[in-house]
This record gives structure tokens, C-alpha cells and sequence, in this order.
């Protein structure tokens, strides 16, 4: 038998930023430069990233976010008086995905949306609850009988790892929404150039970039915000660094880490499968 | 965003992911990138990164001094590699005069080749000019050959210098009456005439062959650097390279370029 790798995310207890969270994010049009995506485009960008999916992916989202492992950013439904509203998922205890339903095409489903990021520990969320064994193995009653309590141990903390995957990623993916106006348009660019997603301006109507209708960026603000120390952002870019190379197994390209990321953003959009997800 | 975030924090950039496992202290990166660790990268980074992995399409840039040498290593290069100089990635350049060299060579730097090879004649300050370059890292001593007296001479001897004008001037249906040892002389009472304005021995050669007296060979720099160029091909052919490279300088060159491409 053999399990998953252990999650680099469990590695750092989370769960530090109080002050900053997903409806501010969305107030504060966070999103900008990196939407939010509905399950069709996550199960896209899943594939692109070899990642399994069920054949009944809603159901099958629906499932990990009841056990704790991957959580929507925020459910687009409508209130008692029938007035579109948005669902914070980190605001709520889990609720049957049915009762966030709205009409659509003649019938109720929910409407969740996920964060880019999160397809960082996605492929997490969907092997931690999974072992490989041998079919004879598994075919044989009094075999699996006999798995002993060790195994049991190590496969019921990964189970339970599992269901706090959403948690242990809930900073990271906190920072990295914070980040995104500010750093994300460098990062969508190529080599020399950067990438920016223009908005309309409130008041004129005409596109213009986010950054000019933002009060000037201050890092230790920004930093106060969150919670966060200067080590702690530290930690979090070792873990995600450390993550990316071999934590999700071994990134086929490691050792060409530094050409592939002066590839501009749409090239590297073009991998496939482990080298994806480094 | 993380690393940019934290550079704005403390002015201080944290590692590369793939600079977490480097357990070396990075100062080769230092040494191949100019910089070390950098906020951004940029196009000369790529090229580096580019010549690490041997996928830099620009291998080598000759700068050479005449249009002799240009066609000489343009022809020997390209039949040894059996395909167009660009194709190779080498490109070669002429250089118009000494004053020139310091212009040219960071111009050829800039263009980012693996290696910049510079030929050239020994003559006035091109010496003293090409050992400044060699301090400032712009030129090395094994890509750099500077011949004590020209391309020509130290390449060829007399006797195959005339031998190329006369297989010329045969073509032509003219014969060339000169022969090597008065070649020679001439050409010393000359040069010691002229001082540092002599004409270069192939030069003088031709001029030679067009007189009466010689034959009235009519033979161009181009003609005789295409005759240079299948000498050496020839002896490449019939010789193994060390011995040739040790009869003539510029096939060490050349033979070094195709093995690098």
C-alpha cells in the first residue's frame, strides 16, 4: 500500500489571519486580476494539471467541502427576499450545497466559486483520501482483515489531515488574494512586461488599471493586515517554494525551474499534468 | 508574489525555489549572471540560462579582420558542418580597422554569443587595444588570435601563396612567372621600405601577378581567399585536424568553432 506524500501545507499550523478574509477580499475587488471560477473552469485547470476527477464533479466538490478539504471561496445565491446575495463559505458552517441553490435553465444549483490559488492544494484534496493497494488484497476478506493498527493509525491521520486541507491552506490563499492587484499583473506578463486586467473606473466608466484606483501599495500595512510577520511570510514562501518543487511529487522540471519561469504567463499556462502544478 | 512582497517588506530578496535545494554558496550564479539573487529577470538572464543548457541559438560570433578571413572561415565552417553559418549559429563580422575594435567587440557582446572569437593582425595598436579588452573580460586568450604578421603568412607559406595566384591566373589562360623566393624578397625590401604602411603579403602578391613581367595574372583578394579557404578544406580531408591545426592556425580555430556548435 501506499499513500499520498505528506502535504508541505501541514507543516505550518495556519489559520493566523483574523483580519482579512474572503468578503473583504471581494470587496476590496481582490479578484481582479485572477477571478474567481466556477467548477467548470476549476475542472479544466484540473485536468490541465493531471489531476482525477469524478465523473460527477459537483457532487464530488460538494463532498470535499463537507469533509473540510477543499472550500469554496463563496457561493453566489439569493436571500430570504429572493435579492441576489453572496454566501462567504469561511463565514458559514457547512451547509447542504442545495440550499444555496438559485434558478438556472429551469432548475435550482448552487453557484460556488473557487480562487485560482486553489489549485495549488486541489490535487491534495482529491488523492489524500486515497491509497493504492493490490487487488488481490482488496478482493480478499480475511486479508484486509488483518490490516493492523499501525496502518489503521497512519491512514485515519492522513484521513484526518484530508479534512483539514482547506484550513491548513485558508492563509496562504488569504495572502496570495491580498497580493494579486498589487504583484499579480508581473506575474501574468512575460519576461520584461506585465499583465494587467483593466477595470472601469467608477466614475468615468472608461478602463483604466486597478493599481491608479487604489490607495498607494504600503507593505507593512498591507502586512499588519493580515496578521503576519515578516518570518511567517518567510515560512509560507519556503513552504509554497518547497511545495511546488517536490511536496506534490517531484516536479519533472526542477532543474529548468528558472527557464520555465521567464516564459511568459500564456506559455506556461501551456504545461500539462505534475509540471503544471510545480 | 510572495518574494516581491517580502522585497518591498525588507528590501531583501528570499530564495528562488530551485535556490532552496542549490546547497552550493550561489556565488557561481553570481559569476554567470552578473547579478545575484535579481528582483526580475531579464533577456541577457534568459541568454545565460539559454548557454547553461547549450540551447543559446547565437554559439559564436567571429569578428574578423578583412574580407580574407571572412571568406575563409565562412567557406571552411560551412562545409565542414554541411549547412549555412546561421544555421550553426556562428555569424561573423568584419572589422573596418583598428580603430573600431573597441566599438565592435562590446557591440558583439551585446548580442549575447557563447563565444566571441577575434582574429586579427598584430599590427599597430591593435595589441595594446585587444589586451585592454582581454582585462575587461570582453575578449579571452583562447578565442583570440592575433597573427605576428598577417592572416596570410602565418597560414600559408609563400610557395602555396603563389601557387593559389598562378592556379588563378591558369584558369584565366595567363601563367605566372613569380615564384615564391622572389616573392619573398621582394616583399622584405618592401616592407622594410614601407615600414608599418606595407601592404600585407597576400596584397602585394596579387599586385605582383598583374605585372608584365609576372605573367599579368589578374587575380582578385576574393579569388585567392576562396583558394585559401579549399586548401584547407583540402587538408582537412586528407589530413587529421591536429596536424593541420598545427600547420595552420586558423583551422585550430575553425575546427574549435564546429566542435562548440
Amino acid at each position: 500500500m501506499c499513500g499520498v506524500n505528506e502535504s508541505a501545507a501541514g507543516a505550518v499550523d495556519a489559520r493566523t489571519i483574523v483580519g482579512y478574509g474572503f468578503r473583504r477580499a471581494h470587496e476590496t475587488n481582490a479578484f481582479d486580476q485572477f477571478p474567481l471560477i466556477t467548477p467548470s473552469k476549476l475542472s479544466d485547470e484540473a485536468r490541465n494539471r493531471g489531476i482525477q476527477r469524478a465523473s460527477s464533479f459537483r457532487e464530488e466538490l460538494e463532498r470535499l467541502d463537507r469533509e473540510g478539504a477543499f472550500r469554496p471561496v463563496l457561493f453566489e445565491a439569493v436571500d430570504a427576499e429572493g435579492a441576489e446575495a453572496i454566501v462567504y463559505r469561511d463565514e458559514q458552517d457547512y451547509v447542504p450545497w442545495g440550499e444555496y441553490a438559485v434558478p438556472e435553465w429551469g432548475r435550482d444549483a448552487p453557484h460556488p466559486y473557487y480562487s485560482p490559488w486553489q489549485l495549488l492544494y486541489f490535487n491534495y484534496a482529491v488523492e489524500l483520501p486515497k491509497i493504492s493497494v493490490q487487488i488481490e488484497w482488496l478482493l480478499d476478506d480475511e486479508q484486509r482483515a488483518t490490516l493492523g493498527p499501525g496502518w489503521r493509525n497512519f491512514l485515519g491521520r492522513q484521513l484526518q489531515r484530508w479534512r483539514q486541507l482547506d484550513r491548513e491552506w485558508r492563509d496562504v490563499l488569504l495572502v496570495l488574494n491580498r497580493l494579486q492587484s498589487r504583484y499579480g499583473p508581473s506575474v501574468k506578463g512575460t519576461l520584461l512586461k506585465s499583465t494587467v486586467t483593466l477595470v472601469r473606473h467608477p466614475e468615468s466608466g472608461e478602463y483604466v488599471d486597478p493599481r491608479d484606483l487604489e490607495p498607494p501599495f504600503d507593505a507593512h500595512k498591507v502586512l499588519d493586515e493580515l496578521g503576519l510577520t515578516q518570518e511567517a511570510l518567510k515560512q509560507m514562501h519556503q513552504r509554497l517554494a518547497v511545495h511546488g518543487m517536490m511536496a506534490d511529487g517531484d516536479d519533472p522540471l526542477r532543474s529548468w525551474h528558472m527557464l520555465i519561469r521567464m516564459a511568459p504567463a500564456k506559455q506556461r499556462a501551456k504545461l500539462r499534468g505534475r509540471a503544471r502544478r510545480a | 508574489m510572495l518574494r516581491r512582497f517580502s522585497f518591498d517588506l525588507t528590501g531583501e530578496l528570499l530564495p528562488n525555489p530551485d535556490e532552496l535545494f542549490d546547497l552550493s554558496d550561489k556565488s557561481w550564479r553570481k559569476r554567470l549572471f552578473g547579478k545575484w539573487p535579481t528582483f526580475r529577470y531579464t533577456r541577457a538572464d534568459l541568454a545565460v540560462e539559454l548557454r547553461l543548457r547549450d540551447l543559446h541559438p547565437h554559439q559564436v560570433h567571429i569578428v574578423v579582420e578583412g574580407d580574407t578571413e571572412e571568406i575563409v572561415c565562412k567557406r571552411v565552417l560551412e562545409e565542414l558542418a554541411g549547412m549555412p553559418l546561421n544555421d550553426m549559429g556562428v555569424s561573423i563580422q568584419r572589422l573596418f580597422g583598428v580603430g573600431n575594435v573597441r566599438r565592435e567587440m562590446l557591440r558583439a557582446v551585446k548580442a549575447f554569443p557563447r563565444f566571441l572569437v577575434f582574429v586579427a593582425d598584430s599590427e599597430g595598436d591593435m595589441a595594446c587595444e585587444v589586451e585592454r579588452l582581454k582585462r575587461e573580460g570582453v575578449l579571452t586568450d583562447e578565442a583570440t588570435y592575433l597573427w605576428e604578421t598577417s592572416f596570410e603568412e602565418a597560414n600559408f607559406s609563400d610557395e602555396e601563396l603563389v601557387a593559389m595566384v598562378a592556379a588563378i591566373g591558369t584558369d584565366r589562360g595567363a601563367t605566372l612567372t613569380l615564384d615564391a623566393a622572389t616573392l619573398r624578397a621582394l616583399y622584405d625590401a618592401h616592407r622594410s621600405k614601407a615600414g608599418k604602411d606595407a601592404k600585407g603579403l597576400a596584397t602585394f602578391a596579387l599586385g605582383l601577378a598583374r605585372q608584365e613581367k609576372y605573367g599579368s595574372v589578374v587575380a582578385s583578394k576574393t579569388e585567392l581567399a576562396e583558394r585559401m579557404a579549399d586548401l584547407i578544406l583540402d587538408d582537412l580531408r586528407d589530413h587529421d585536424a591536429e596536424t593541420v591545426s598545427a600547420k595552420r592556425p586558423i583551422a585550430s580555430m575553425l575546427i574549435s568553432v564546429f566542435r562548440v556548435t
